[in-house]
C-alpha cells in the first residue's frame, strides 16, 4: 500500500462515524434519563448487577490503546511483549478484592481522591489529586490522539475532524447521561469489540495459520519466539505494576466499585480481568503475522490494524475501524466521567457548599464539558505543518511513550492506597513521601533507564518508603472516619449526650 | 538472518504458539456469550441495575 493511499473508503469512515455517534448519543441520553439526582449521575444509583458491572470493566480496560499497543509490542518484544501486555489483566484482578473493602468502608463514597483526603489529609490529597489529573488527562489525550490517527491512517478522515467527533460524541453522551449511560454504551460497545477481536483473528488464521506464522518468525525473527528476551522480560514486570497502579489510583476504577451493587465489586472486577486477558494476544498476534504475511510496517503503531486491512481488505478495515470506535469510546466516556467526578467532588463542591445537589449536578455537566474542551485543546495538531502526518514533529514521540509516561505516577501510589485500605498504621507524611519520591525515581529511570523500568521504580521505592511508614508509626487510624455519614451520626449522638 | 541464533530450548514450540493464539481467540467468544447469558439472568432477577 502507497504512501498516502488508505484501506477503508472516506464516505465509508464518515457513515461508520456518524452512524456510532448517534447511536452512543441517543443511546447514553436514554440510558441516562434514570440520572436524576447526583448519586444517579456519578455512580449509577449504587446498584449495578453482575453483567453490566463486569462488561463496563472490561471495556473501560480495552483501550484503543489495546488495540494498538499489544501488535506494537508483539512486533517489537515478540511473544512476551503480547503476554506483558495480558498481564494489565492482572490489576482488575487485584483490584476485586480491595474494590469489596473500598463498598465496605466507604458505601456512600464518591472518588478516590476522597480516600485519600479522609485516610491521610489535605497534602496526600493534593499530591494525590496532581498525579490522578496528570494520568488522567494524558490517558484521555493520548486516546482522542490515537482515534484521530487511527481514522485517518484507516480511512482518510483528516485527523482533526476524526478526533474532534469522537471526542464530541463522548462528551455528548457523558453530559447527558453519566455514569448510566457510560455503564449502559459500555456494555453494548464490550460485546462488539469481542466480536469484532475474534471475526478479525478467525479471518487473519484462515488466511496465515498460526503454524505458518510460526514458521517464518522461526526463520526471519526468531527472537520474536525467543522466551529469554531481557527487554520483554523487563516489559512483563513493569506493565504488570503500570496496569495496577493505574487501576487502584484511578477514579475511573472506584467510581465503579461505589456503583456496583453490594456483593457485586469483587465478581465483576474477576470477571472483567477474563474478559480482557485473551484481549491483547487476540489482538497483538497481528504484530507477528506481518512478518508472516510479507507485509512491510511503516509504522508500528499502527501495525494492528495495517495487517488486518491488508489480509482482509475493506471488510477488515472496517471491522477494525467499529472495534476501534467502540474501544476508544468506552474509555473516553469512563474517564469523562470520573475524571469529571474527581473535579466536581474534589475541587467544586469544598469551593461552593452552598450548592444542593440540583446545584452539583449541574456543574457535574459543566465540568464534563469543559474536560472535553481541554482535551480537544490539547489534541489539536499544534506541531503539524500543512500535508505532514500528524506524529511527525510531534515532540514526546509514539503513544507508547506517552502513555508510559504517567507509569512512575501511578506506580508509586500503590502503595499507599493497598496500606490505606488495610492497615490502621500509616501517616500523611509517609504517603506523600511515597507518591513524591517514588515518582521522582521513576521518571529518573524513565529518561535514564528507559520506560520499561519507570513504573518498576516508582513502585519499589514508593513500597520501601511506605513500610518504613508503617514500621516507625504506632498510630490507629478510625475507620468510621472514612464514612462521614458514620462521623455525623457519631456527632450527634455525643452532642444529644451531653445536652 | 541478523542477531544471534538461539538454541531452539529457548524458542516457543509451534504447539504452544498454536496453543496460545486459538486458546486466546476461543477465551475472547467465550467471554461474549458469558456476558449476555449474565445479562439474560439479571433482566430476569430485575437485578440489571
Amino acid at each position: 500500500m502507497s504512501p498516502g493511499e488508505t484501506y477503508l473508503p472516506a464516505a465509508w469512515g464518515y457513515a461508520l462515524l456518524a452512524g456510532f455517534g448517534v447511536l452512543w448519543v441517543l443511546l447514553g441520553i436514554r440510558l441516562g434519563r434514570r440520572s436524576k439526582d447526583m448519586e444517579g449521575f456519578t455512580v449509577a444509583g449504587r446498584n449495578v448487577g453482575l453483567a453490566l458491572g463486569a462488561a463496563t470493566a472490561a471495556a473501560t480496560w480495552i483501550t484503543s490503546n489495546t488495540v494498538m499497543l499489544a501488535p506494537q509490542f508483539a512486533l517489537q518484544l515478540g511473544v512476551w511483549g503480547m503476554l506483558a501486555y495480558c498481564t494489565a489483566s492482572i490489576g482488575l484482578l487485584l483490584f476485586a478484592p480491595l474494590s469489596s473493602r473500598i463498598r465496605h468502608l466507604m458505601p456512600r463514597g464518591y472518588t478516590s481522591a476522597e480516600f485519600i483526603r479522609l485516610r491521610y489529609g489535605t497534602r496526600a490529597h493534593l499530591v494525590f489529586m496532581a498525579i490522578s489529573l496528570f494520568y488522567g488527562l494524558t490517558w484521555l489525550v493520548s486516546m482522542a490522539i490515537a482515534g484521530g490517527v487511527l481514522l485517518e491512517s484507516l480511512s482518510g478522515i483528516p485527523y482533526f475532524f476524526g478526533m474532534s467527533a469522537i471526542l464530541l460524541t463522548c462528551v455528548l453522551y457523558t453530559l447527558f447521561g453519566g455514569m448510566f449511560a457510560v455503564i449502559g454504551t459500555d456494555f453494548v460497545q464490550t460485546l462488539i469489540i469481542l466480536l469484532g477481536v475474534v471475526l478479525v483473528g478467525v479471518l487473519v488464521l484462515g488466511e496465515a495459520p498460526a503454524r505458518e506464522i510460526h514458521g517464518t518468525l522461526l526463520e526471519r525473527r526468531p527472537m520474536l519466539l525467543n522466551l529469554a528476551f531481557p527487554a520483554a522480560l523487563m516489559a512483563l514486570f513493569n506493565n504488570l505494576l503500570f496496569g495496577v497502579g493505574e487501576i487502584f489510583h484511578s477514579n475511573v476504577w472506584w467510581s465503579r466499585a461505589f456503583a456496583f451493587r453490594k456483593g457485586v465489586a469483587w465478581k465483576a472486577y474477576t470477571l472483567a480481568a477474563f474478559l480482557w486477558l485473551p484481549i491483547p494476544v487476540a489482538a497483538g498476534f497481528l504484530g507477528l503475522a506481518a512478518p508472516a504475511l510479507g507485509i512491510n510496517i511503516a509504522r508500528p503503531d499502527t501495525v494492528g490494524p495495517t495487517v488486518a486491512a491488508e489480509v482482509l481488505g475493506t471488510a477488515g478495515a472496517l471491522v477494525i475501524f467499529v472495534v476501534v470506535f467502540c474501544s476508544l469510546a468506552s474509555s473516553i466516556d469512563s474517564l469523562l466521567a470520573a475524571t469529571g467526578d474527581l473535579l466536581t467532588h474534589e475541587v467544586v463542591k469544598p469551593l461552593s457548599r452552598e450548592l444542593d445537589d440540583a446545584g452539583l449536578r449541574r456543574y457535574a455537566s459543566l465540568v464534563i464539558g469543559v474536560l472535553g474542551l481541554t482535551t480537544w485543546i490539547a489534541c489539536l495538531p499544534w506541531s503539524r505543518r500543512p500535508g505532514e502526518a500528524w506524529y511527525a514533529g510531534d515532540p514526546i514521540g509514539s503513544l507508547a511513550t506517552i502513555l508510559f509516561f504517567a507509569g512512575p505516577l501511578v506506580g508509586s501510589a500503590i502503595a499507599p492506597i493497598v496500606t490505606g485500605l488495610f492497615s490502621r498504621r500509616g501517616r500523611e507524611g509517609g504517603a506523600v513521601l511515597a507518591m513524591t519520591l517514588g515518582t521522582g525515581a521513576g521518571l529518573l529511570s524513565y529518561f535514564l533507564l528507559g520506560w520499561y523500568t519507570a513504573a518498576l521504580v516508582a513502585a519499589a521505592v514508593s513500597v520501601g518508603i511506605t513500610l518504613l511508614s508503617l514500621a516507625t508509626t504506632d498510630e490507629s487510624f478510625d475507620w468510621a472516619r472514612l464514612d462521614p455519614s458514620r462521623v455525623e451520626d457519631r456527632s450527634a449522638e455525643a452532642s444529644e449526650a451531653s445536652g | 538472518m541478523n542477531g544471534p541464533i538461539l538454541p531452539n530450548g529457548y524458542l516457543l514450540p509451534v504447539w504452544a504458539f498454536e496453543a496460545l493464539l486459538y486458546g486466546a481467540l476461543g477465551l475472547a467468544g467465550l467471554g461474549g456469550v458469558t456476558l449476555l447469558v449474565l445479562l439474560v439472568v439479571d433482566i430476569r432477577s430485575r437485578t440489571t441495575w
